[in-house]
């Protein structure tokens, strides 16, 4: 088996794609892998980071709290994509109840529900600040996300209010907008067009895959 | 292989009752003791003639290599005498009937096999036999796998199929058994201590991997996908149906065994070869084929992905429905029957997530079933999603050895452990489908109106249900290539946007799909004069 996922060591992927996965005596270097990760904010790889909290689930002695709560912060990043309920799903209650983790989970719940004010008045608790802090560039990632967020729904929205769902005022806010091409008037952001926000009637078509002909294609062939 | 020594037993078509949560484990072991060997003592009276017969029959079958035979001996014979003899009682021990064969290794495993399994299916197994089952399993796994050379025995691919999946089934019911602590008394207790070997999960899955690995399927899968030498790629053991099967069944079992361990990622991710929409001759076994199914959506669900899901369940509800008539007479039918009631539960959740047109008679059958429910859940009912969930789930599991020192049953608390995230997901937005339901009325509508239809008392709160409606309907969705692997995409019929305070409704044109219809029926059409030839 093969794998493509960007940044991963070769060593790292033969633990990855085998039964090395399960070996308990491979933990320490997925756990440096996980550091590597938290170091850079473009990487992440969701893969590896499930296979250690599987190996908590199965080694219930190896279980490492550093590196549960690194999980879960970095899969905050990967959003939109599910990543920390599958992370969640390899835990247990007992370890959801852990008030690190329950933390974190309360910072993904505002995000999920798009409280994004809400997030960023948790954020600002000094002990949640402490946790994330371990991942590089936490807070431009969720700003990324927020931005996506917002980009596919509106068109138009006022400074005042986006700049409170990403935590930005003056300055920050100028050179970040200019950084995604918003185009400023009367206080007012017209965001780029996306496939999301175009008005252009919605169409439910449908596309036939040259896959499924092959079989009627084979019946041409027998005539 | 990487661990010594491996197991198995199998049950057919497992169904994770959530209702029932196996309360018969539950009984005083002294009453179990006694039935025991009442049970043990009735048996000895005599075996039927009947019963000798088919034994020394199939027998004879196995060392004459006389496979065609087992067909008949597996999925008629052998049900006829459990009906007629076997309701309430154990068929006669292996020891019993060792010198009816000659005390034949290969067969005494054969039989102890189907002698557990309809122990876990009609009775109530001790803790001795789903030890014993255990080690059957391995002699059985251990007879397939150690040989250099591929071993001489051929099975039908219903029965082989049966036993992983009776494997993977007492897997599962032993991590629920021992996970009730309280409920056990000194002598469980100090042989579950010192057997922690028993149904470890790294031995189970080290049976799945090997299995998978000995065949070669993986390679074969490619080569039917991408093309190439089928023999090369098959190998010595691989080209074997018996392997070949195994291989491909172990596959499916992974999808399971990681689902129960909520590894839902990884469970996709086995099935990476396997091709699903297009046709696969390895789908003719229905109960595999529905596990497959309700496995990949369950997985897909959970991903929140809800739109492949949709089409996951649909896609194996139609099948049961087309061939349910002709197949209510096996003895599947009931198993396949329970899965099809919990898929139609899923469905209904989906589609309440993520409204989405589904075909008519598939469409009618879930109302009938689930009406009720559905629009209590698109009112937002919490209460109504759990219900379902717990029903149509299946029994998570925990993997690890318990502690045997808390007197605790901890049993459930994996699945609500996976119910509570779930519920934490709906909880995000259940208000989707109401929101959809205005936005379908209007091609304009100013944010503070919607906020009166929802009773809000501000827009903020009303802007953050757009925003939510937007970020969960945009989900991957599978277009192409591996199961895993989707693009992202507005799942939603209804699609919006804003203009500061003004909603904009878009257009939505539908173009009416009639591609598949076409293809079913040309390939329909197809077969017929093929078999009209014959």
């Amino acid at each position: 088996m093969t794998s493509n996922i960007p940044g991963r060591p070769k060593q790292i992927n033969d633990i990855i794609e085998t039964v090395e996965r399960y070996d308990t005596e491979k933990i320490p270097l997925l756990h440096e892998y996980i550091d590597e990760q938290l170091a850079n904010k473009v990487q992440y790889d969701s893969a590896a980071n499930l296979a250690v909290l599987k190996l908590y689930q199965f080694n219930p002695d190896q279980i490492n709290f550093k590196y549960i709560s690194a999980i879960l912060t970095k899969a905050l990043t990967a959003l939109p994509d599910p990543e920390f309920n599958l992370c969640l799903a390899l835990l247990n209650l007992d370890i959801c109840n852990d008030p690190t983790v329950s933390r974190l989970w309360e910072l993904q719940k505002s995000l999920e529900q798009c409280r994004f004010k809400d997030f960023w008045v948790l954020l600002a608790d000094e002990e949640t600040k402490k946790i994330v802090s371990c991942c590089v560039g936490f807070e431009d990632s969720i700003r990324e996300f927020i931005s996506h967020t917002i980009e596919n729904s509106f068109v138009t929205i006022s400074k005042e209010e986006i700049g409170a769902y990403l935590n930005l005022s003056g300055n920050d806010l100028d050179e970040y907008s200019k950084g995604r091409n918003w185009v400023l008037n009367d206080n007012v952001y017209t965001l780029p067009v996306t496939k999301e926000n175009e008005d252009k009637p919605k169409l439910v078509k449908e596309n036939v895959k040259f896959e499924l002909l092959t079989q009627i294609i084979g019946h041409a062939n027998e005539i | 292989m990487f661990y010594e020594d491996i197991n198995d037993t199998a049950k057919d078509g497992e169904i994770p009752a959530a209702y029932s949560q196996d309360d018969e484990f539950d009984e005083d072991f002294q009453e179990e003791l006694v039935q025991y060997k009442q049970q043990q003592q009735q048996q000895e009276v005599k075996i039927p003639p009947d019963v000798k017969k088919f034994i020394s029959n199939f027998y004879k079958n196995l060392v004459e290599h006389n496979y065609h035979d087992f067909n008949s001996i597996y999925e008629y014979y052998y049900n006829k005498l459990t009906e007629q003899y076997y309701q309430k009682q154990r068929w006669p021990e292996a020891e019993v009937i060792a010198p009816l064969v000659n005390n034949d290794v290969l067969f005494l495993i054969l039989y102890k096999e189907l002698y557990y399994r309809h122990v876990y299916a009609k009775l109530t197994p001790i803790i001795n036999d789903r030890f014993n089952s255990y080690l059957n399993y391995c002699d059985l796994f251990n007879y397939i796998l150690a040989p250099e050379k591929p071993v001489d025995l051929e099975l039908p691919n219903q029965w082989l199929w049966d036993i992983i999946d009776e494997f993977i089934y007492q897997f599962q019911s032993f991590c629920q058994y021992r996970s009730k602590v309280k409920s056990k008394n000194e002598i469980e207790l100090k042989s579950l201590r010192e057997r922690p070997d028993i149904w470890n999960v790294h031995n189970v899955l080290n049976v799945l991997y090997s299995l998978i690995q000995k065949s070669n399927i993986n390679e074969q899968l490619l080569v039917t996908k991408n093309g190439g030498d089928m023999i090369e790629a098959a190998g010595e053991f691989g080209s074997k149906q018996l392997y070949k099967m195994l291989g491909y069944f172990s596959i499916i079992g992974l999808l399971r065994v990681h689902c129960l361990l909520g590894d839902y990622s990884l469970a996709l991710k086995m099935m990476e070869n396997v091709e699903l929409h297009n046709g696969n001759i390895f789908l003719r076994v229905t109960a595999c084929q529905v596990t497959t199914y309700y496995y990949v959506g369950f997985a897909y669900m959970m991903m929140r992905r809800y739109s492949d899901a949709i089409k996951v369940f649909t896609s194996i509800i139609h099948s049961i429905n087309r061939t349910k008539n002709y197949k209510s007479l096996s003895y599947q039918y009931e198993a396949t029957n329970k899965k099809s009631e919990q898929m139609y539960a899923l469905l209904a959740i989906c589609i309440t997530l993520c409204p989405t047109g589904i075909d008519e008679e598939t469409h009618s059958h879930m109302i009938e079933k689930y009406g009720e429910q559905l629009s209590k859940m698109q009112k937002g009912d919490l209460k109504v999603f759990e219900e379902l969930f717990t029903y149509a789930c299946p029994k998570f599991i925990n993997p690890a050895v318990p502690n045997y020192d808390i007197m605790e049953n901890t049993q459930m608390k994996p699945t609500l452990h996976q119910c509570k995230i779930f519920i934490e997901e709906i909880n995000n937005q259940y208000l989707v489908p109401t929101i959809r339901s205005y936005l379908k009325l209007y091609k304009t509508l100013d944010i503070q109106k919607l906020g009166e239809f929802l009773d809000y008392d501000s827009i903020e709160k009303c802007k953050n249900q757009l925003i939510l409606f937007k970020h969960k309907t945009y989900q991957r969705k599978w277009e192409g290539g591996d199961l895993m692997s989707g693009e992202y995409t507005q799942t939603t019929d209804i699609d919006f946007y804003l203009k500061q305070d003004m909603i904009h409704i878009k257009d939505s044109k539908k173009v009416s799909r009639v591609s598949d219809l076409y293809i079913k029926q040309i390939n329909k059409l197809e077969d017929m004069i093929t078999n009209i030839k014959k």
